[in-house]
């Protein structure tokens, strides 16, 4: 979804229209609605209305168009990486910046508040930890709320409602990422001819700069991935952490920045190679991301500076390989003359090619160019350059400059460094190595902790708030902006994975619960209902009650009735409808709740309906071998014998005469008769008792 | 720490009068602009229109008539020179320049012990930056034509790049390296590079 606030094109009344529909209720299943708010005016900008072809997938017909265009193409690829129930809003403008012909300001963003303390709201965490700052977004993430209700100055946080109440300086806004590029670049004078590719296939050739791909770093930045203690000072905003330096590492020191005195983190800040992220996904996903083979100097022997040393790699001759070069380390001599004074800086012949032949030199840096001293230890036979450099500075860098008839391995290392070896060179010899470490990784130390950028001294490049520039493959989030980088920020990048451990969990139903505790991930379910208790919450389970019966077809889904019983044959099964028999007794007073029975008759009184009883009268005779089912007669007494017990047989026991009788006579037999109708009256003689017709003399 | 208790915040739809109206404004404000922009010469117009950008790249302005005085317009935050006649934006003045530069360290000014904090009714704290604390992504291009891309962080580090001097790093806008080996990949670019 694209929702873009053009404040230059559209007329007032549809502006304060839309000046809402930035607000809306979080779609129920966004992962974050990533919101740009065009803060250009009319013409200009983002609404620069200049023609365009559409390019690289980005469709605008306009200069302005395909600005935006790629400023939501950018924020569309993190949103749908990062979760939040909150609008994040980019008020974002395309203004002139800082340049020349030859340097030029590209863009920046940050976020506008930082926050801590963020209280829990339902099944939003808050913050992490007390007392440490949080970007805005993320802050608005953890609370499950826009945080900052009301806009407020950028400069003091003070309520207000137009920029003027903020002083000079200040913006009122609710936006919580300000967002500025470079109008100008391209142009004369603003790093002239290389203006921005604005297409959405990374396609920028030579000649531009991809700026959906400057847009992914900086973004990157303004939703947490960057730490707020003065590099300067060491200071703290307002002596609290935040939850970016809180996992900064100085693997030296072993401290984090959290605990570190002012000066101690100063000191971290330019301590190369030792600052790394503590712990967390990271560092879990260090193995699968950065690759083994960090160029290194091994020194074999002596024994006394055995190890590994850092190098710098050369753009010309043959690039480091796995298996390396070995030998002794030779210094290099040459005469002092106009072209080097040194002579050890190799700036001319080799005086003592004697004894560089077949050997590693070693040269320091200085004076002339590193291919010059190359070509001339090369010259000399030697089999490799070791540069040892000059000046202060970590990372040692590499050694640029063309010349295809160099063909030997050369490398740079520090002052110290160079300084350690040639000690010992003084008095031993010393034997070395000059190839990819296999054990380790590019971008992380030895215990395959991300490296974070701490160059000594400070160099064109941000530090701390970037990861090593030897990590390889290249990061999103280096302090250099590759061109071998993708539009994407998950995949084999640690950018992600930062994003997680300063707080940003998954939770992509952005119902506040962290995917890992959600037992419904993908759908919202703050009362985590799980009727069944399998783990799998009844909103996203598919047979709630686990009998094997799925919901859509299961007649009672909630209650376990794998037999799917229906006693009356209606939409609900019997262990989930409150009238079984459907007789209109519910259940609970129902005397027969399987049987049909809306009287409720219970002659006998037994709490079971007749319908249902088997012994309607309760005479200990089944309702099927009664003579009287309805009235109790456990000695089933029948004395005309017809069938109907005495007690419920109206026309019983002996007739009076026989006028009673239906025929007028009476029969005699010598044996008992049955007869159905009363009315044939009957004598019979019984061998025990001779003659019984009891109430008739005959 | 400056502590200020913000007590009543407005509604969440004061929010949206508010950015409205700010829009309302911004918009009245360059749709004037625009509509001076119209009345301009029209065969001057007609060229400003028939400079198209190259493909999906930024255009490049035509050459300023030098006769004609520029006009200042603000864009963003920013009050820049554009010429009358094209309305294109024009470079800088000297003057102009420098106060994009002084914006620029301002931008990335961190001043930590400045920082006006606010203890908020639900006992959250909040720190406002003042639009000090930017990552700026800037770009050099060395006499060579290497091209370079840092994002930095201090007014240092952005006045070493826009006076030529981080010349080092990997280069953008030479062939793109493959980034994947069997056994060890090698980062392309390395991690700066110097001739001397």
């Amino acid at each position: 979804m694209r929702r873009h606030l053009d404040a230059g094109l559209l007329a007032p009344i549809a502006l304060l229209a839309l000046a809402f529909a930035v607000l809306p209720a979080t779609p129920a299943f966004a992962n974050a609605n990533i919101v740009i708010l065009n803060g250009n005016a009319a013409g200009v900008g983002f609404n620069d209305p200049t023609a365009a072809a559409p390019v690289g997938g980005n469709p605008g017909t306009t200069l302005g168009q395909q600005r935006l265009n790629a400023f939501q193409f950018a924020a569309d690829i993190w949103g749908a990486t990062l979760d939040s129930n909150v609008p994040i809003k980019i008020y974002a403008t395309f203004e002139p910046l800082g340049c020349n012909a030859t340097s030029a300001t590209l863009g920046s963003a940050g976020t506008i508040f930082i926050w801590s303390n963020i209280p829990p709201n339902g099944p939003f965490p808050g913050s992490e930890f007390p007392n440490t700052w949080t970007s805005q977004a993320l802050s608005a993430k953890r609370g499950g709320t826009d945080i900052l209700t009301a806009p407020a100055c950028s400069n003091t946080g003070a309520s207000c409602t137009t920029n003027a109440e903020c002083g000079g300086t200040g913006v009122c806004t609710d936006a919580e990422i300000r967002a500025r590029f470079n109008v100008n670049l391209g142009n004369p004078g603003c790093l002239t001819g290389i203006p921005w590719y604005l297409g959405f296939d990374n396609n920028h050739g030579p000649s531009a700069i991809d700026l959906v791909t400057v847009l992914l770093h900086e973004f990157g930045h303004g939703l947490g991935f960057q730490q707020f203690a003065s590099l300067g000072t060491g200071a703290l905003p307002g002596g609290f952490p935040d939850v970016y330096n809180r996992r900064l590492l100085d693997n030296g020191t072993g401290k984090t920045w959290n605990i570190m005195t002012n000066a101690e983190r100063v000191a971290s800040s330019i301590n190369y190679g030792h600052l790394v992220w503590s712990n967390g996904q990271v560092n879990t996903e260090v193995p699968g991301v950065l690759a083994f083979g960090l160029p290194n100097l091994r020194v074999n022997s002596p024994g006394s500076i055995a190890g590994s040393y850092a190098v710098g790699e050369a753009q010309f001759g043959a690039p480091l390989s796995n298996t390396g070069i070995s030998g002794d380390l030779v210094q290099a001599l040459d005469a002092s003359n106009a072209a080097g004074l040194s002579t050890t800086d190799a700036c001319t012949a080799i005086t003592n090619a004697g004894a560089v032949a077949g050997k590693i030199a070693l040269v320091d840096r200085g004076t002339c160019g590193f291919i010059v001293k190359a070509a001339n230890v090369q010259a000399a036979g030697a089999t490799a350059m070791v540069v040892a450099d000059n000046a202060p500075g970590a990372p040692p860098a590499g050694l640029g400059g063309v010349d295809p008839t160099i063909t030997i391995t050369s490398v740079r290392i520090t002052l110290p460094d160079g300084n350690t070896i040639k000690a010992a060179l003084a008095s031993n010899p010393v034997n070395i190595t000059l190839a990819r470490d296999l054990t380790k990784r590019q971008g992380a130390d030895d215990m395959d902790r991300a490296q974070f950028y701490a160059p000594n001294p400070v160099v064109g490049g941000s530090s701390v708030s970037h990861y090593d520039v030897s990590a390889f493959p290249n990061q999103l989030m280096e302090p250099n902006i590759n061109n071998d980088l993708t539009h994407n920020v998950t995949g084999n990048d640690l950018t992600l994975a930062l994003m997680r451990d300063i707080g940003w969990y998954p939770d992509h139903d952005v119902d506040g619960l962290a995917d890992a505790a959600d037992n419904c991930p993908n759908d919202q379910n703050v009362d985590q209902a799980d009727n069944d208790h399998d783990n799998l919450g009844d909103v996203c389970d598919p047979d709630d009650d686990n009998d094997g019966v799925a919901d859509a077809s299961d007649n009672c889904p909630m209650d376990a009735n794998s037999d799917q019983a229906n006693n009356d044959g209606d939409a609900q099964g019997d262990v989930c409808d409150p009238d079984d028999d459907n007789d209109g007794a519910l259940d609970g007073a129902d005397n027969c709740p399987f049987t049909s029975n809306g009287d409720q008759l219970d002659t006998d009184g037994d709490g079971l309906g007749n319908a249902c009883d088997a012994d309607d009268d309760n005479d200990g005779v089944l309702d099927g071998a009664d003579n009287c089912p309805l009235v109790g007669n456990f000695d089933q007494a029948d004395f005309d014998r017809d069938g109907r017990g005495d007690v419920c047989d109206p026309l019983t026991g002996p007739p009076q005469d026989k006028g009673q009788c239906m025929n007028g006579n009476w029969g005699r037999f010598n044996d008992p008769r049955t007869f159905a109708n009363q009315g044939l009256c009957v004598c019979y003689v019984a061998a025990a008792h001779g003659e019984r017709c009891p109430t008739i003399i005959n | 720490m400056t502590g200020r208790n913000s007590g009543g915040v407005g509604p969440r739809r004061l929010t949206g009068i508010v950015a409205a109206a700010t829009i309302l404004a911004v918009s009245l404000l360059g749709i004037a602009w625009a509509n001076s922009d119209k009345a301009q010469d029209k065969k001057a117009a007609q060229q400003a229109a028939a400079t198209q950008p190259a493909q999906g790249t930024q255009p490049a302005p035509k050459a300023t008539d030098k006769k004609v005085q520029p006009v200042t317009r603000t864009i963003g935050t920013a009050t820049v020179a554009v010429d009358p006649a094209t309305g294109r934006l024009v470079p800088p003045t000297p003057e102009e320049a420098a106060k994009l530069t002084a914006a620029l360290y301002k931008m990335v000014s961190r001043e930590v012990d400045d920082l006006v904090i606010i203890q908020r009714e639900d006992g959250s704290l909040m720190a406002a930056l003042d639009d000090s604390f930017n990552e700026v992504a800037m770009a050099t291009r060395d006499a060579k034509g290497n091209l370079r891309l840092h994002c930095i962080d201090t007014p240092a580090q952005a006045q070493r790049v826009l006076e030529g001097k981080a010349n080092v790093g990997p280069i953008y806008n030479e062939k793109k390296a493959k980034t994947t080996g069997k056994k060890a990949a090698v980062k392309p670019g390395s991690s700066f590079t110097e001739t001397e």
